[in-house]
This record gives C-alpha cells, structure tokens and sequence, in this order.
C-alpha cells in the first residue's frame, strides 16, 4: 500500500501539500448507471409477472432466471468495484518539491511520473459544460521543460484553486 | 436423451470462478496500490460484505431447485413411431 508518509523517491525536507482526486461528481455519474442497471431486473420480473407467470414457476425456467439474476448482480458489483478503483487508483500529489502524477490504466498497468516544481513553465486551468461549472471541476494542464511535458489534472475539483497553488509553489522554487 | 438439470449450474460455476478471479485482481490492486488509509480498507470490506450476501441469497434459493430433475431434449422425436419402430 501507498503511504502518505513514505512517497517513492521522496526527497529531504519533502512535505505532502495536496492530494489530488478527481471530482467526486465523476464517480457519482458511474454508480448512478449502476442503480439504474440494478432496478432493470425489477422491470422484467413486473413484465413477466404480467405476461408470462408460468416461467417463475417452470421446472426448467425457473433454474435458469435464478442462476441468470445470480449472476447479473455479481457481474454488476464487480464492475462497481472496477469502477471506483478506476476512480481510486488515479490521483496526482504536490508536494513542495514536485508533482507525482499516478495513473491506473485498467489492470496490471499502472504509470507513474514526476516533475519537480521548479521546471513547471505554465498552468492552465479548464472548466467546460454546464456540470463542470456547477460542480466547480474541470482540468488543469501544466507544461514543463522535462521530458513528459505536459501533466493533465483531469476532472478535479476547484481547478483554479489547484492552479493558483501550483504557480505558487513554483515561483517558491524559482530561483530568483 | 435426458440431461439433469444440474448441467446448468456448469456454465453458472465457470462464470463464478472467473467473477473469484477478477475480484481478487481488484482486491489485489486496491491492497497494493491504494494508500494505507481507512477508505481503502472499507472499500475492500464493503465489497467483499455485499458480494458475500449476494452468493449467500443465490446460494439459498439455488438450494431450492430440485437440480435431478431432467431435461428431455430428445424426448418427443425418440417417441415418434415415423422414426424409431
């Protein structure tokens, strides 16, 4: 497990400022599909309680609806579990020394970079659609002069308070 | 030709070792990837809570089936005098 008080490679006198997720709103999007797909099964019970009763009570028919619902549900935990570690799994750190931007993509692949503050060149901070500006997420995009020169902080919450801390902390790292 | 019925349950068992599998890899994942925080360790608790409760429920109402019963595929064709005398 990640420890916040022991990052990879942590440098001397480093301190964790933020960590950074995306907004909650994004996750909330995925389990309100979810719910949905739950009461779907609700919908097909009422219609072949109507139209159908004989297949709840079927030699044959009755098996197969229990083992096909057993499964439907299982299946769809297990995507609500993927889900949130599609969430969970994806974050960025700003210490006062540099930012760790961590990337879960799908299982068994997982990318990590790093920059340190004082090669961020530019901030750019994004809010577009009408949830977006609602709910106060959106991206930030930092241009650096290292070899990943773009860092994208998608779907985060308060964008512009999460560039004003990142130009802040760089100009603290500039030399003078 | 009649099977049992319990030769839907094959199919069933193979969909629940695969479903054990995966769950396991996003454990695993969580475990070794999330941060050592309470958030991460609930996470895991509540998934495996629910999935939990969701076999013990299949469990009891798959228990219900008499799974002996037969399925006679053949049954109306094998009886039919046009091809067997």
């Amino acid at each position: 497990m990640l420890s916040l008080y022991r990052l990879p490679n942590s440098l001397p006198d480093e301190k964790i400022i933020k960590v950074i997720r995306r907004d909650l709103f994004i996750l909330i999007k995925k389990v309100d599909i979810l719910i949905l797909l739950v009461l779907l099964p609700l919908f097909f019970f009422y219609a072949i309680t109507l139209n159908l009763p004989d297949l709840l009570t079927g030699n044959i028919s009755l098996p197969i609806i229990i083992l096909i619902i057993s499964a439907y549900f299982l299946f769809l935990w297990l995507f609500f579990l993927f889900s949130f570690i599609d969430y969970y799994l994806d974050f960025w750190i700003v210490t006062n020394e540099r930012i760790i931007d961590v990337q879960q993509n799908g299982f068994f692949s997982r990318i990590i970079s790093e920059q340190k503050l004082d090669k961020i060149q530019d901030v750019t901070s994004e809010v577009h659609g009408m949830m977006a500006t609602l709910f106060h997420f959106g991206n930030v995009q930092v241009q650096t002069a290292g070899a990943k020169q773009k860092f994208n902080f998608e779907d985060v919450p308060y964008p512009n308070n999460v560039r004003d801390l990142l130009i802040k902390l760089s100009n603290n790292k500039k030399p003078t | 030709m009649a099977f049992p019925l319990s030769i839907l349950l094959i199919p069933y068992l193979i969909f629940l070792l695969l479903w054990i599998f995966f769950s396991f890899v996003g454990i695993f994942h969580l475990l070794n990837f999330g941060f050592k925080n309470l958030v991460t360790l609930m996470a895991i608790f509540i998934y495996v809570g629910v999935a939990l409760f969701i076999l013990i429920i299949s469990i009891n109402y798959i228990n219900q089936i008499d799974w002996s019963f037969k399925i006679g595929l053949l049954n109306d064709i094998i009886n039919q005098k046009l091809i067997f005398n």
